[in-house]
């Protein structure tokens, strides 16, 4: 087991690698000049000799793969480089990031038990009231978009309630930093929630199904062992292993739903760094961002494949 | 998952297909849902068909009746610059709604494909397949959006259809291949090898069938998912073109809070058809899982 | 450590919320979900106690302790929400409340009073300025603030790429320049009428904390993270991405403001951040906000005289010589703007005037030309020129209120009526679109103006921005100098109407109409009488010092 675990971690380094190396190229292979956005135009056309100084300087000129390896080795060095604008990208990122951690922790852990914990009720006692409402509830939260959930929150409980912020994350006039925390992240974290949990829902219980209806649970009813203990042990323990594996491939989805969640709310978490560098071409910053992202999602991988291992055996034999 | 009552189920179908059809329509029937999620469907569907084909005018503004409440001339009143608002969204249903199947449909062949061959063959072209899956799941779709349009220069339908499917086959992939790997070890598989089946026909024939489950309720949610995905990529400006009416593109009124407090018509309408119908799929989907769901028969 | 305890802790209330919610539907069918009932309940009376404690906090921060607060819109395509913005861009009332200029200007932006500057004097012939400063006068850092910051500023501006083209226009004209202790003596190569109205507007910077800059993007320096003031208040605190607060600068050396503080929040929408209560003073023309400010009530709604132009600009040639060929022949975009109603337009807002050229039509010096709309004449004239019907028309445009978007809508739609394929582009960037990275034909632009003068600026073949639209061509220099030197009423018009004659001539610049601006002040403040409102993106004196929380 610890061999197939260090195994796969080995795995993940030179994925990041490859990852990078193809964000790099791709990022590249747009034709967009990052001189242009950091030299004046009348500077590009009355002294493009300062322009081309300046293009060697930042070694432009070199081989793509230099380039490539010089970014790499700067990065390894804890050098993130900087902006178009000049902005070192080490502090957007450490200004940004915890937000966006922040709210998509919240967001994942809730939806997890909620989602997981409605949708195995539902499959034991299906057809019953938690069942309908569960699954009335998961696909109204699945169907409506995120965006628009948002929108009417602001509306219902920041505009017409007043309770809740509409934007930011920090207020300036803040007396209890905890407090602030909560009235800011309630509204965003619960509009994340919502649309998560409908899938996790959904799925526990269709796999919860799946194990309920299953031969080895009815052998194990047949024997006489105690129904919770057919649920925990058998039912609960075969369901996790789809359930997981749709959880951790919620990342992206928490990822991009919180790229939108934070243009909804102005939260200013990486998500809407990313838009606006995407937008702004800033192909550096995109680039650390994205590595960022890749790294959590190769995590988010790397724990699947444990997972499977320790839950089916068959998996581990079959490497 | 044993191997004696799905080798008894394909030799019941083949003996009693027919009447294992009608057993399976009537089984649907009586799922109130299900059949709810399909006259759903099929009325939307067929509404905005008909609507696009006869040409309605979903485009042309008229400052002087903007912002209308529904009367009797527009029954879903018109928008902020006085296009109708019934046109546009039912014209919008035709773009979206083929957005959502056909990049649900693609993704989905796609990734059980790749699956199949993957889970199957193991060994060294599983880990290419899966390093390439790995790679993909990497990105962001945001980013794969963008460095698409980027490279292309233009925020339009194909490119929105290319990327959907080429970020959208990884959830059936894995599901799939983890599928395949745990059920190429069992026996019947070994026989049907044995008996000098091709590798095709055990994969696609034998095995897959084992999987079309989760694969039909991943690709009915897919559907959903993708349409709401356009919404969202809408939103945050990156989806297709403004001037094409998709239910995104028309919903992105609602970022005005002065139109969702006081212009109800501009946003719900939108908002209610991409809810209605992503609604309507999922319980369509559920039905179609309780009726082809080998294990509850 | 402490925050992230407080983090956990709020999750753990958030959590028993949500679960309290969801799971109060559920019946008692299991022990897990009857445990985690049990469990939900408990954490929830935690839970309410918290809510409560919050909800009575609340009022107490938003009426705080005589605070003003402000916002700042980082959707203008220049405001980023990590730093304070430059006000030699725009002005807005957080840097007015930052930063002095020579000279302080009133609501008309025309009369001048003594700011940093004691006095002012100009020559007769109109070429030689001398200025003397205030003694004393001291950075919030407690550096003194000096006549070498004043030339410094004014050589800084001329090297920054995003500013104004105001002050290129008039500080284009110094040819010398020298300080002597408190008095600076400038020389211009001609004479310069509104010369010290922009300098009522120019807002000096300390050199020695921007020294070290890069000349080019001074705005994008660290020095904006934690600037050096010399008005009423000095930084506080940034949060970037949140807020920034600004306390009493100490070495101010006029009276102090009655509001002690002030804060200014980043936000995208004014209208949301007016309606939860968390702006004190904004502004705007968009229909969205007027109405919805209007509605509103507890605001008092101030229209302004401002010179509001929205136009479209025609991507021609940048300085290097690069065409855009599509846009050369003049007969396209002369059927480009036939095409578009632009009457029709001036609908979605709520006072919009259309006009043909920087001169208002009401105005006298207007010659009477007009774009009119003809859609059939504009469809000939589209196919007579000879355009290529299978390339897109690329529109740029970078403001997102839903008014602006509506409008490009319509633009897209009329030009789809002449037959041509039209994609629209929302830039977030605008400056770096329209003018670096250029990838567009008919660009939308938002100007408010500060004179007809400063729209006839931006066709100086200098223009630090258009210049790189218009290929720097000359053709406007002589007339726009003409329009500067001017010192009388005939003479400006003669120049504006000859300036008007080749603005129509050359069609780079199209104006749409000039729309109706407003300023909005929630009534917690109360502003002395008398007090008039000018351009917000501009600086006037408000009487601020007396400006009160109710």
């Amino acid at each position: 087991m610890l061999k197939f675990i260090l195994k796969k971690l080995a795995m993940m380094i030179p994925m990041l690698v490859v990852i990078s190396l193809v964000v790099f190229l791709g990022l590249r292979s747009t034709g967009i000049d990052p001189l242009t956005f950091m030299v004046p135009p009348e500077v590009q056309s009355q002294s493009p000799e300062i322009v081309e100084q300046l293009r060697e300087d930042l070694g432009l000129n070199d081989p793509l793969l230099v380039q490539y390896f010089r970014w790499l080795g700067n990065l390894l060095k804890g050098d993130l480089g900087l902006t178009n604008k000049g902005e070192d990208i080490a502090g957007i990122i450490a200004d940004r990031l915890p937000y966006t951690l922040e709210l998509s922790l919240y967001a994942m852990l809730f939806s997890s038990i909620i989602g997981i914990g409605i949708g195995i009720i539902s499959a034991i006692r299906q057809n019953g009231i938690v069942d309908y409402i569960g699954r009335v509830l998961a696909v109204l939260g699945q169907a409506v978009p995120q965006f628009l959930v948002g929108i009417l929150m602001i509306w219902i409980f920041s505009i017409k309630m007043g309770i809740f912020p509409a934007a930011n994350r920090v207020s300036p006039d803040a007396t209890n930093a905890f407090v602030d925390a909560f009235m800011h992240l309630f509204l965003p974290v619960t509009t994340l929630t919502i649309g998560m949990v409908a899938v996790l829902m959904r799925y526990a219980r269709n796999t919860m199904l799946d194990v309920l209806n299953s031969d080895y649970i009815k052998t194990a009813r047949s024997k006489g062992i105690p129904e919770w203990k057919v649920y925990l042990k058998h039912g609960f323990r075969n369901a996790m292993k789809p359930v997981l594996v749709i959880l951790m491939f919620r990342i992206p989805a928490l990822i991009g739903g919180s790229v939108v969640i934070e243009s909804v709310f102005s939260y200013p978490g990486i998500g809407t760094s990313m838009t606006n560098a995407i937008t702004n071409m800033d192909y550096n910053l995109v680039l650390v961002i994205t590595l960022i992202i890749a790294a959590v999602m190769l995590v988010a991988s790397f724990m699947v494949d444990v997972l499977n291992a320790l839950l089916d055996p068959r998996v581990r034999l079959g490497e | 998952m044993s191997n004696t009552n799905s080798m008894s189920i394909k030799e019941q179908n083949k003996s009693a297909a027919s009447s294992l059809m009608k057993k399976n329509i009537r089984k649907f029937l009586r799922n109130k849902l299900a059949v709810f999620g399909l006259v759903v469907i099929v009325v939307i569907t067929v509404a905005c068909i008909v609507a696009a084909a006869t040409g309605i005018d979903y485009g042309t503004p008229n400052p002087t009746i903007m912002k209308t409440p529904p009367n009797g001339e527009h029954m879903f009143g018109t928008d902020t610059i006085g296009r109708d608002m019934l046109a546009r969204v039912l014209f919008g249903g035709c773009y979206s709604i083929f957005i959502g199947v056909f990049c649900a449909v693609m993704s989905s062949v796609l990734g059980a494909v790749l699956g199949a061959v993957s889970g199957y063959f193991g060994g060294k072209v599983d880990m290419c397949i899966v390093r390439v899956s790995e790679l993909f799941q990497a990105f962001p779709q945001l980013v794969l959006v963008m460095m698409l349009v980027a490279i292309l220069g233009t925020r339009s339908m194909g490119n929105m259809l290319f990327v959907f499917v080429i970020t959208g086959w990884m959830t059936t992939f894995r599901m799939v291949r983890n599928e395949f790997m745990s059920l190429k070890g069992e026996t019947y598989v070994k026989v049907c090898e044995a008996f000098g089946m091709s590798k095709s026909n055990v994969m696609f024939k034998q095995i897959l069938p084992n999987v079309m489950t989760p694969i039909i309720v991943s690709t009915t949610t897919n559907v959903a998912y993708f349409i709401l995905q356009e919404a969202s990529l809408s939103f945050i400006g990156l989806g297709v073109a403004d001037s094409t009416p998709t239910w995104g593109n028309i919903l992105n009124a609602a970022k005005s809070i002065q139109v969702v407090q006081n212009q109800w018509w501009i946003w719900v309408f939108p908002g209610a058809a991409i809810s209605l119908f992503v609604l309507a799929i999922n319980f369509f989907g559920d039905g179609l899982r309780d009726v082809l769901d080998a294990k509850q028969q | 450590m402490k925050k992230s305890v407080s983090r956990v802790m709020a999750a753990v209330m958030s959590a028993a919320v949500l679960a309290g919610a969801l799971t109060g539907c559920g019946s008692k069918t299991s022990e897990t979900q009857a445990a985690a009932t049990q469990a939900a309940v408990e954490t929830q009376k935690a839970a309410a106690d918290t809510t409560t404690a919050a909800a009575a906090a609340a009022p107490a921060e938003s009426t705080g302790d005589k605070t003003l607060k402000l916002v700042l819109s980082t959707n203008d395509g220049s405001t980023k929400d990590d730093r304070v913005p430059t006000p030699w861009l725009n002005h807005n009332m957080a840097t007015n409340l930052m930063w002095r200029s020579l000279l302080l200007a009133d609501s008309s932006l025309t009369k001048t009073s003594p700011d940093l500057a004691e006095s002012v004097e100009i020559s007769e012939d109109g070429l030689t300025y001398t200025i003397t400063m205030k003694d004393g006068l001291k950075w919030s850092d407690g550096e003194a603030l000096t006549a070498d910051d004043v030339l410094w500023s004014i050589d800084a501006v001329m090297a920054a790429t995003n500013k104004n083209s105001i002050y290129s226009a008039a500080f284009g004209k110094i040819t010398e320049k020298s300080a002597d202790g408190n008095v600076i003596t400038m020389k211009l190569d001609s004479p310069y009428a509104s010369m010290m109205d922009i300098l009522a507007q120019f807002s000096i910077l300390p050199k020695h904390s921007l020294e070290s800059a890069d000349a080019a993007t001074i705005d994008a320096a660290d020095f904006w993270k934690n600037p050096v003031t010399s008005s009423y208040y000095m930084m506080d605190e940034l949060n970037v991405g949140n807020y920034f607060t600004l306390k009493l600068n100490p070495n101010y050396e006029g009276t102090a403001p009655k509001i002690e503080k002030v804060t200014v929040s980043f936000v995208t929408d004014f209208l949301t951040a007016a309606q939860s209560g968390g702006a004190d003073f904004l502004y705007g023309n968009a229909s969205d906000l007027v109405e919805g400010m209007e509605s509103l009530g507890s605001y008092q709604s101030i229209p302004v005289d401002v010179l509001f132009y929205k136009y479209f600009l025609f991507n021609m040639k940048g300085v290097d010589g690069k065409e855009n060929e599509a846009m050369q022949n003049i007969e396209v975009r002369k059927a480009l703007i036939q095409a578009i109603d632009r009457a029709t337009l001036a609908a979605l807002y709520p006072s919009a005037m259309v006009l043909n050229s920087g001169v208002p039509n009401a105005n006298e010096a207007y010659n009477g030309f007009e774009y009119t709309y003809d859609a059939d004449a504009a469809k000939a004239a589209i196919a007579a020129s000879g355009y290529d019907m299978t390339r897109p028309l690329r529109i740029c445009y970078y403001n997102n209120d839903q008014t602006s978007i509506d409008l490009i809508n319509m633009v897209v739609y009329y030009l789809e009526q002449l037959g041509l394929k039209v994609e629209a582009t929302l830039s977030n960037d605008g400056t770096t679109d329209l003018f670096t990275t250029r990838e567009y034909d008919m660009g939308f632009k938002g100007k408010s103006s500060f004179s007809m003068e400063e729209w006839y600026s931006e066709y100086m073949s200098t223009d630090a921005l258009f210049g790189n639209v218009f290929g720097g061509d000359t053709a406007f220099d002589e007339a726009i100098a003409e329009l500067s030197a001017s010192t009388t009423q005939e003479a400006k018009n003669e120049a504006l109407k000859k300036l008007q004659a080749l603005e129509q001539e050359k069609v780079y610049k199209v104006p749409v109409f000039t729309v109706g601006n407003y300023v909005f002040v929630s009534n917690n403040v109360s502003v002395p009488s008398g007090v008039e409102f000018c351009n917000p993106l501009y600086t006037c004196d408000i009487d601020y010092a007396n400006w009160e929380i109710k």
